[in-house]
């Protein structure tokens, strides 16, 4: 079933990194940043040829992504945020988010993001422990974090991401506790990414699983963190919303609320995913290949426009490295080519947009893994994605986008997973469906520790972005289902939510609706 | 006249210990004679099965007929039936040989006599076969055919100074097999004029023809038109096709008379109603006796089979009655496990014979399937003198019930080069032996014989004497006797239900070894869950082993990279089809390799 979104997400894949991080298996190189010209050069112009398919559709997240954005030239960045502006319906409200890592940020580089409209920024810690962030190739150090940060702030960023990895080799419940500890003492730290890590094949640290050099973290002690860092943020204020992510109300990341909540969204760039008009695929991955696609699929289309940025101005990576080293409010210019440096971590988003003419095959030679999203399949990942968040799966929202009852199509199994107690189940009164805007979070006090009004009259959280609320976070402002079938009537509303249990064992609850 | 033709007729064998070159000889028979051109020439033409030339044995006997020009001048006609090597197979050599008149002997001229050459040899004089020894492989620099002959006439005491010194890998000496064979091997005998007698020594089925029959006319004559009757069924069928075999195919001719070798077709629908050892005559000549037929094979190693997919449960009875009709040992009857639910209880001539039927059911039908320990026939006497047969552990009267329970003994036979010799009688004592007699067969080479119990070597002793004597010993065995021992049930209770499909029976002062061992090899096996899975072994109500399978703690992907859903989902898939492949037991999930885990224990 075709969900055409009102609101959908943009996201941009900038894959270059000064290195690889052992742990990493995503799209992104080291080493390669002389191609960066030629790369933003054939990302404008795909940007530019695929505009037109999205339609009149408003823009409300751009997530660009990595790899390390933050490594090229933040001219590329401005750049690339007004080529969106003037090619899609970015609103004032948009979230723009961009990702880094510490080390490759300065100042200058922060102030630039800002002018050019990033208002969400999303750091690469990982670890706090410089001897950890060793062990797994991070190149920066605890103190270039802090001092990012703190130079963030300085430039205005109150709505500040940090990614954080549990379950590393040799990391300690107290390592961990300590690195919850510090990150959470940030108030311009809005949101804390918590991902347990998973040793890929191909990694540094995969190939070192192989060779026994390496003992990995036991079950145990992973989900020990994970409750840890559950109980620690919710102490802090930050709501568990999401298996991997925690937010103060209202700072939740709509650019992943898009992805949980099945909405539309479009990619540009190596490797990009998209999911438009019911179609997910993804553009090639590789650099060269990249950009080979693009000339080979849109010749110079758009380079005219493209070209007052283009491949001959790029930035070498000799005079991208001005690194923000020194305490709050100095400017160093740090050593070229040092070791203080980032490399790609985070999210690896990757997706890519298609047009409705395309829309059943794809674009030959630059996009891959064509696949249509049918209405049964389109069901299986509305239950697989949405039971990711805490708020879980509404059965009346199920029927609203869907036409059919939620228990009706997976009664069975619904029954099964809660009485294994994967599942629970919550029964609320149900406002009429045309008053409540889909991909809202509803709020429960029960969830957090840290009831809403008192999340928004904490000191440093007032810096709310423009146009959300604490109670509505929500990727949308448009009220969608116009014509409720009862309008006025107060009907029951059923929420199937993971236990704590559910939430540790994700894939065995997912799995039943694969 | 008739005698005329059969003088020009030489139906044989080759019979030899595995790895001797058997079908390797067999290949370069056929490829002297001419039947194939050298491009139709596959390595190991006879092996038609995958798992036959994956794992270089012969299981099931194949027929061809070659036309060779002796050095008289006269073209004389070849039947040669191919037999199986293994000591599982002796029933199929059995087969091979009753439609014979000769047997080549294959003796590695590097390993010489081994266990299934005495066994074969012994089987062949039975049959009161010619048997032409052969010395294969001169070619390895290891080869020492002198002592070898030597070895054959001292040990078997068969005339070696003919024997012909070959490499059938190399095409060496071939021409000398062929005309011994046909110097030695005496024409078949039988009026064609008598009523018909053909053996029937295999059978396949054909989509179009129904089951071909391959058989050996003793006496008598049959061509198409011809109505055939079965003697042991009395069912009757018109003959639609007659003929003799190359390798790979059927080739049509008038008549079969006496002598030949060959086949039938007769629209037969139903595999059951052809039985191999069975014996074909006409309807309207019959002949008065049946021929002997073979000894009825007895199946002594029993386990149950199930459809992975309860809903392929008639796929499988479907399966296992086409392998029936060219593997006679092979028997089944429906029965229900409360692990498993349907299945079938199958018997089998030995362990190896159980995997090949699995295999074969896994790659020729496409099925998968769960197979239980298996078990040898127990003998059970009860306190009010009713004697019971027990294939089935589940089937057990309660212990107070019985009387006394009695169990299958086997000389074995186990050849070796003497530095083993501790190793094999420390192996045999572990498995319960009794020892009975050592001799060499040569300087360096033994000859033991023990009394073992069948359910000791059914599980693992051949793994076990290949690891301990480097795969230099070669192993046979023949039931002998049943003899009473305290034997107990053992059962495995996985989160406290008994789970029928994992129980033996096992020699009370062994128990307690195989229950942890089982134990530990099934916490090996089985993916932890959700909740704790105790895992524990009882003989009757008292546990005398327990594991525990921990729960589960995390299964959560990493994060979502990007949008990449697609990925996401294929890992889900992934994970969604390895939980496909196990079995729901009470609340545990059994992945279908624990059940087999619990047989190599080594």
């Amino acid at each position: 079933m075709s969900h055409r979104s009102d609101n959908i997400g943009i996201y941009i894949h900038i894959p270059f990194c000064r290195s690889k991080c052992y742990y990493c298996d995503f799209n992104s190189y080291a080493g390669r940043e002389h191609l960066a010209g030629s790369y933003f050069d054939a990302l404008f112009r795909e940007i530019t040829a695929r505009s037109g398919h999205l339609g009149d559709r408003r823009v409300c997240s751009i997530f660009i992504g990595g790899g390390t954005p933050s490594l090229v030239d933040p001219g590329y960045i401005t750049k690339l945020i007004d080529i969106c502006r003037s090619h899609f319906h970015v609103e004032d409200d948009t979230e723009i988010t961009m990702e880094s890592n510490p080390g490759t940020l300065t100042y200058d580089k922060l102030q630039a993001y800002r002018d050019a409209g990033v208002n969400r920024l999303s750091i690469g810690l990982q670890a706090w422990q410089d001897r950890i962030l060793k062990t797994i190739g991070r190149i920066h150090t605890r103190q270039q974090f802090v001092d990012n940060v703190e130079a963030a702030v300085k430039c205005g960023f109150d709505n500040i991401n940090a990614d954080l990895i549990f379950g590393l080799p040799g990391q300690t419940i107290e390592n961990w506790t300590e690195t919850l500890e510090a990150v959470s003492g940030f108030s311009a730290i809005k949101h804390i990414s918590c991902y347990s890590l998973k040793i890929e094949e191909g990694t540094v640290l995969g190939d070192k699983l192989d060779a026994g050099m390496l003992q990995p973290v036991d079950d145990e002690l992973d989900r020990e963190m994970y409750h840890r860092a559950a109980d620690m943020l919710a102490e802090k204020g930050y709501r568990w919303y999401e298996i991997s992510n925690f937010a103060i109300p209202g700072f939740e990341c709509r650019h992943n609320l898009l992805y949980w909540k099945t909405r539309e969204y479009a990619g540009f760039g190596s490797g990009a995913h998209s999911y438009l008009d019911a179609a997910r695929f993804s553009n090639v991955t590789g650099i060269e290949e990249y950009i080979r696609a693009v000339d080979t699929v849109y010749g110079s289309y758009g380079r005219d426009l493209a070209a007052t940025y283009g491949s001959n101005s790029a930035v070498t990576s000799d005079n991208v490295d001005t690194v923000y080293s020194g305490s709050v409010g100095e400017v160093n210019s740090g050593s070229v080519g040092t070791k203080n440096s980032g490399s790609g971590t985070t999210v690896r988003t990757g997706m890519k947009g298609c047009s409705s003419t395309t829309a059943r095959t794809g674009i030959e030679g630059l996009h891959e893994n064509f696949e249509v999203i049918d209405r049964e399949e389109a069901m299986s990942e509305y239950m697989i994605l949405g039971l990711r968040l805490t708020e879980g799966v509404s059965s009346a929202e199920f029927e609203e986008r869907f036409g059919e009852k939620l228990e009706g199509r997976y009664g069975d199994r619904l029954e099964k997973l809660v009485a294994n107690g994967l599942l629970t189940v919550e029964i609320t009164a149900h406002e009429p469906c045309h008053s409540r805007p889909v991909g809202t979070i509803a709020f429960d006090p029960g969830q957090s520790n840290r009831p809403v009004e008192a999340a928004a009259s904490d000191p440093g959280q007032n810096n709310r972005p423009v146009g959300t609320t604490a109670s509505d976070p929500g990727l949308s402002n448009r009220p969608v289902g116009t014509t409720a079938p009862n309008p006025g009537c107060i009907s029951r509303e059923i929420r199937y939510k993971l236990t704590r249990l559910g939430f540790d064992l994700a894939n065995s609850v997912f799995i039943e609706f694969i | 006249m008739s005698g005329n033709r059969q003088d020009k007729i030489r139906n044989f064998c080759i019979i030899a210990h595995i790895d001797h070159g058997k079908s390797t000889l067999a290949d370069r028979l056929i490829q002297m004679t001419g039947v194939l051109t050298e491009r139709e020439m596959q390595d190991q033409v006879l092996d038609n099965m995958d798992i036959e030339r994956e794992r270089g044995i012969t299981i099931k006997a194949q027929a061809v007929r070659m036309v060779y020009r002796g050095s008289d001048g006269q073209e004389y006609i070849l039947n040669l039936i191919d037999t199986p090597g293994h000591v599982d197979f002796n029933y199929e050599v059995s087969r091979s040989l009753a439609a014979c008149e000769g047997a080549i002997l294959v003796v590695d001229a590097s390993q010489g006599i081994e266990a299934q050459t005495l066994a074969n040899v012994y089987l062949a004089l039975e049959h009161d076969l010619e048997i032409i020894p052969v010395v294969n492989k001169i070619d390895l620099i290891s080869a020492r055919p002198e002592e070898i002959k030597k070895e054959i006439e001292d040990v078997i005491g068969l005339d070696c100074s003919e024997a012909p010194e070959i490499s059938a890998k190399n095409g060496v000496n071939i021409g000398t097999v062929l005309e011994q064979i046909v110097k030695h091997v005496p024409p078949p005998k039988g009026s064609e004029d008598d009523p018909l007698r053909a053996l029937i020594f295999d059978s396949f089925y054909d989509a179009y023809k129904g089951v071909i029959v391959h058989i050996r006319i003793k006496e008598g004559a049959v061509r198409p038109g011809d109505t055939i009757r079965l003697m042991s069924t009395g069912k009757e069928f018109v003959v639609t096709d007659v003929g003799y075999f190359r390798p790979g195919q059927y080739v049509p001719c008038d008549a079969l008379l006496a002598g030949d070798v060959g086949y039938l077709a007769a629209s037969i629908k139903n595999v059951r109603d052809t039985r191999i050892g069975d014996t074909v005559t006409l309807a309207d000549r019959p002949a008065v006796e049946p021929l002997p037929g073979y000894k009825k094979v007895q199946s002594m190693v029993f386990c149950g089979i199930y459809p992975a997919d309860g809903a392929k449960y008639n796929d499988l009875r479907d399966a296992l009655e086409k392998l029936q009709l060219n593997d006679a040992s092979l028997t089944f009857e429906p029965e229900t496990s409360g692990a498993l639910g349907f299945g079938f209880r199958c018997g089998f001539l030995g362990l190896l014979h159980m995997e090949v039927v699995q295999e074969r059911l896994e790659r020729e039908y496409d099925l998968d399937v769960v197979t239980t320990a298996p078990s040898v026939i127990y003998r059970i006497t009860l306190k009010d003198g009713e004697e019971l047969n027990i294939d089935n552990p589940t089937n057990m009267p309660p212990v107070v019930s019985i009387e006394k329970m009695e169990e299958p003994i086997v000389k074995a036979t186990i050849m070796t080069p003497e530095e083993y010799v501790g190793n094999i009688m420390e192996l045999s004592q572990e498995r319960r032996g009794i020892y009975k007699d050592m001799s060499y067969i040569d300087q360096k080479r033994v000859m033991l014989t023990y009394e073992l119990p069948l359910n000791e070597i059914i599980y693992d002793f051949f793994d076990a004497l290949k690891s301990r004597t480097k795969g230099y010993a070669s192993f046979d065995y023949e039931l002998i006797v049943y003899r009473e021992s305290e034997l107990v049930k053992l059962d495995i209770m996985l989160n406290g239900e008994i789970v029928d499909a994992l129980s033996f029976v096992v020699h009370k002062d062994k128990a307690y070894t195989r229950g942890r061992r089982i134990a530990e090899k099934l916490k090996e096996a089985i993916p932890r869950q959700q909740f704790e899975i105790p895992i524990q072994a009882c003989i009757g109500g008292k546990i005398i082993a327990r594991e525990t399978v921990k729960a589960f703690r995390k299964d959560v992907l990493a994060k979502c990279y990007g949008g990449d859903i697609t990925r996401k989902k294929k890992l889900l898939e992934k994970q969604k089809e390895g939980k496909k492949r196990m079995r729901q037991v009470g609340s545990v999930e059994v992945p279908q390799e624990a059940f087999m885990s619990v047989l190599k224990l080594d």
